[in-house]
């Protein structure tokens, strides 16, 4: 039969470095296909290749038969094939309408017809349930909608196929339920979606077959509906996951004390209102919640870049509420950020420099206001090997890898110093499976060591996966604390939704 | 002493090549210019040639320029490498310069060496404290610092004015003469060439781009900087000082445009005259821009800017082509050095999709 689209023994070379040899991929009309495989498997460059961004070294690629010349963006949108990117290409100052017409502009003659576009792009809205105000700016927006609208552009343009690179990586469950939802309304219609990512239950989900690639190859092609999620795991690793080890839970004294803690947060007062818990060493304490109430302004809190109104934070025994980023790290503190780009990485400098912030300052990396990048270069080799991060050298630009690469140099970095207390803020999103594992082992090992983990994530499959006890915070409250073998997903979701006592209640 | 080989020679071998392709495009741009106004354009450009480098008087012009476009350039790179705009290095040169003169007239029985480190001091320090007050108020009322330190260049030049004509007002010399007394003769710097105006200024402002990149590169506190300009959020996160260090940039290259003055009055002027100099900050933000912010590359880059400004003077002395040539030329390099945004841009993306295979 013939596909809507092939890519035939499409072989990539950057330098010495292989990213794709010998890839196929078939794409059935109508279909939603997942393309799954770790960070640096060659997803990425094939993608770039179909989205004419790349050219292949060798290799072909045909759409309903007929063979493509792709020199650029430009053609693969004229060829009707859409992208949306993990990181938007939208401008932030400009309107919802204004960002999807800029460069297509709408096709009155002479005149930009405003009325026609927002008359085409509330069909889209009804017809694929995207949405959007139109008039609002870009700034204003959630991360979910500005996908939407990323989505709506590739359809402006006449996209018949549409990939989506990691799309979920950074949406809440609700989003990401809406999301699919799109999906399945662009199937319905007769859209064909290339769909990226790392989450297994997603795939499982929403896919109709899938082909995965490791280390640049084609591993093979299956219909979701025969395969189970561990042999989807396997065609990606290339072995089955690994069993965490999770020690039993022993528990000591208090690392970390939240009393009454009151955060404002950047538009609304009471981010945090009057939260208190206690994380015991050898604990991990999960937080789990919607994202918004009150998580980031939490953590920012804890670590020391968020002022305190009131209330207390005591770290082994020293009350820190009010006490600098530093001090707290010098307490045996370590975070893990969400927002990796933004917070725990300067993209400009290199690995090593990247690795060594936090340490720079003290023996053996920091003697008496120098620095020995000598002592620093070695020990960030040590960290490349010991976490497995993928990179030519050290000297490499932080900025040049791949999201779970740079998540593994945070994580590098963080757990490095040897910490008896770890805040830990969406660990592995947008991160591979393999990369995952290792990084919630990690998390576990300091555990068993104990160290104290307060794990915030959206991912309630990792909240139930590591944690002793759970918090779920609503509004900026705890609305339920249990321990873990009282806690279900079902239970959870209740809770994060505010129905506190009752749900207790019902369970 | 390799820390980072693409931060340090390979970097700066890189920027080379970028600088020699700008400055490329830019004579080519300028080549038409010259058409269109019906010039001869290999006349013109070997007049700019000769003049900036043909015998020894031409180059040591050409130095003369170098030296002060070393410390203005490398006072703006390492403000554009902490996250800092300094557009106040005219200003902060000004003050600088008053005080190196008021040192070099006021304490005249010291010693030569003495008086000079007394001079270059203070104008360290006085250039440093007004670009600390930009620092200051952006830090403390979150003002941008691009317009503080703009705005404090005309303060700064008028304060200085008023220095000369009221309170150290030289009875007897012509009001228009705008200067203060000369400094001590032991405060002039030693030549370097015999009856040029080149000076010990020009290994003054060598060392310190040394010293700078040193620092830079194998401090804990030239590391947070960088580190505060490349994301100041992720060095607040982990730790860093961000407003210290932004307040500390400030400092340093205030520092260096208060060293610049001091250098120029000591080694050209002999006293302060107002209105002595203009520009030498805003060249210095092209060498700066021309050198990729980095203090490796700042050497050639003003090199290059010294020799543009020494063959525009033979060009209108000899050439007939009047001076704003040589502005019209560097205004096209500005441009040219501004535009390489474009390739840059193209290399993000390309970088992006690399990413994913790494």
């Amino acid at each position: 039969m013939s596909y809507e689209l092939e890519l035939k023994n499409i072989t990539k070379r950057f330098g010495s470095v292989v990213a794709n040899q010998d890839v196929n991929l078939q794409i059935e009309a109508g279909e939603v296909h997942a393309l799954v495989g770790e960070n640096g498997a060659g997803k990425s460059t094939l993608m770039n290749i179909l989205y004419g961004l790349l050219q292949p070294d060798e290799g072909e690629i045909f759409f309903r038969g007929e063979r493509l010349h792709l020199k650029s963006p430009q053609d693969a949108i004229e060829r009707g094939i859409g992208m949306v990117h993990q990181h938007f290409m939208l401008a932030p100052s400009m309107t919802v309408a204004e960002n999807i017409a800029v460069g297509w502009p709408p096709r009155g003659k002479f005149a930009w017809k405003n009325a026609d576009l927002a008359r085409e792009l509330e069909a889209f809205q009804t017809l694929f349930e995207l949405p959007v105000p139109l008039e609002t700016r870009i700034r204003d927006l959630s991360v979910g909608q500005m996908q939407r609208v990323e989505i709506m552009k590739s359809l402006y343009r006449g996209a018949k196929i549409i990939v989506l690179d990691e799309p979920t990586a950074t949406l809440t469950p609700q989003e990401t339920d809406e999301l699919f939802r799109t999906i399945r309304r662009l199937r319905e219609n007769g859209h064909t979606i290339i769909f990226i990512s790392h989450r297994l239950r997603e795939i499982m989900e929403i896919s109709d077959r899938i082909t995965a690639l490791r280390s640049g190859r084609t591993v093979g092609t299956v219909r979701t509906a025969e395969v189970t999620p561990a042999e989807v795991a396997r065609m990606m690793i290339g072995r089955d996951v690994a069993e965490l080890k999770k020690a039993p839970l022993q528990a000591a004294e208090t690392a970390l004390e939240v009393s009454e803690l009151c955060v404002a947060g950047d538009s609304r007062a009471a981010a945090v209102d009057r939260l208190s818990f206690q994380l015991r060493r050898g604990e991990i304490l999960g937080i789990a919640g919607v994202e918004g109430n009150g998580q980031t302004e939490l953590t920012e809190a804890l670590i020391g870049v968020r002022p305190v109104q009131s209330g207390g934070i005591t770290l082994f025994g020293g009350d820190v509420a009010r006490a600098g980023v530093r001090q707290r790290m010098d307490l045996g503190l370590a975070h893990i950020p969400q927002d990796r780009m933004r917070e725990g990485l300067a993209l400009e400098l290199n690995i090593m420099e990247n690795l060594v912030v936090g340490t720079h300052d003290v023996p053996p990396i920091g003697n008496r206001g120098l620095i020995r990048w000598r002592k620093a270069a070695q020990w960030s080799r040590d960290a490349i090997g010991r976490f497995g991060i993928k990179t030519p050298d050290e000297q490499e630009r932080a900025g040049n890898l791949s999201g779970g690469n740079m998540q593994k140099i945070i994580v590098a970095r963080e757990l490095s110093r040897s910490p008896r207390a770890v805040i830990a803020c969406q660990p592995t999103r947008g991160v591979d499976i393999g990369a995952s594992e290792y990084i919630h082992q990690q998390l576990l090992d300091i555990r068993a060591a104990g160290g104290a983990v307060l794990l915030v994530s959206a991912d309630l499959d990792e909240i139930l996966a590591l944690s002793d006890r759970i918090l779920v915070l609503f509004n900026g409250r705890a609305s339920g604390v249990l321990d873990r073998e009282d806690a279900s997903e079902a239970l959870l979701g209740r809770y994060m939704f505010g129905l506190g006592e009752e749900a207790r209640h019902e369970a | 002493m390799r820390p980072d080989k693409r931060g340090g020679v390979r970097a700066v071998l890189k920027n080379l090549l970028r600088l020699l392709a700008i400055i490329a495009a830019a004579f080519l741009l300028n080549a038409v210019i010259l058409l269109c106004l019906g010039k001869n354009v290999g006349q013109v450009y070997e007049t700019l040639f000769t003049g900036a480098f043909a015998g020894k008087w031409n180059f040591a012009r050409t130095l003369r320029w170098t030296s002060p476009l070393l410390l203005t350039g490398l006072a703006a790179a390492i403000g554009f490498r902490g996250g800092v705009f300094n557009l106040g290095i005219d200003g902060q040169l000004y003050m600088g310069a008053f005080a190196a003169a008021w040192v070099g007239f006021t304490f005249t029985s010291l010693p030569g060496p003495l008086l000079i480190l007394l001079a270059a001091l203070a104008a360290v320090a006085a250039g440093a404290a007004w670009a600390m007050l930009a620092g200051w108020i952006k830090i403390r009322f979150g003002a941008s610092e691009v317009v503080i330190t703009l705005m404090l260049n005309y303060v700064a030049k008028l304060f200085t004015e008023y220095l000369v004509m009221y309170p150290f007002y030289v009875p007897g010399t012509a009001s228009d003469s705008k200067a203060t007394a000369n400094i001590a003769q032991q405060a002039h710097l030693t030549p370097l060439i015999q009856g040029s105006q080149v000076t010990a200024a020009l290994l003054i402002s060598l060392a310190a781009v040394v010293l700078v990149y040193l620092w830079t590169r194998h401090t804990v506190s030239g590391f947070e900087t960088r580190l505060v300009g490349s994301n100041d959020r992720f060095a607040q996160f982990s730790g860093v000082k961000v407003k210290r260090r932004q307040l500390q940039i400030m400092a340093i290259s205030g520092g260096l445009a208060g060293l610049c003055g001091a250098l120029e009055i000591l080694g050209v002027h002999g006293r302060f005259v107002v209105n002595f100099t203009s520009g030498l900050g805003f060249d210095g933000i092209t060498v700066a821009l021309l050198s990729g912010n980095n203090p490796l590359a700042v050497p050639l880059a003003a090199l290059f800017m010294g020799a543009m400004t020494s063959g525009s003077t033979q060009l209108e002395m000899l050439g007939g082509v009047p001076r704003s040539m040589a502005s019209i030329l560097m205004g096209i390099i500005i441009m040219t050095v501004t535009i390489k945004q474009l390739p840059s841009v193209r290399a993000l993306f390309r970088r992006r999709t690399e990413a994913g295979r790494t």
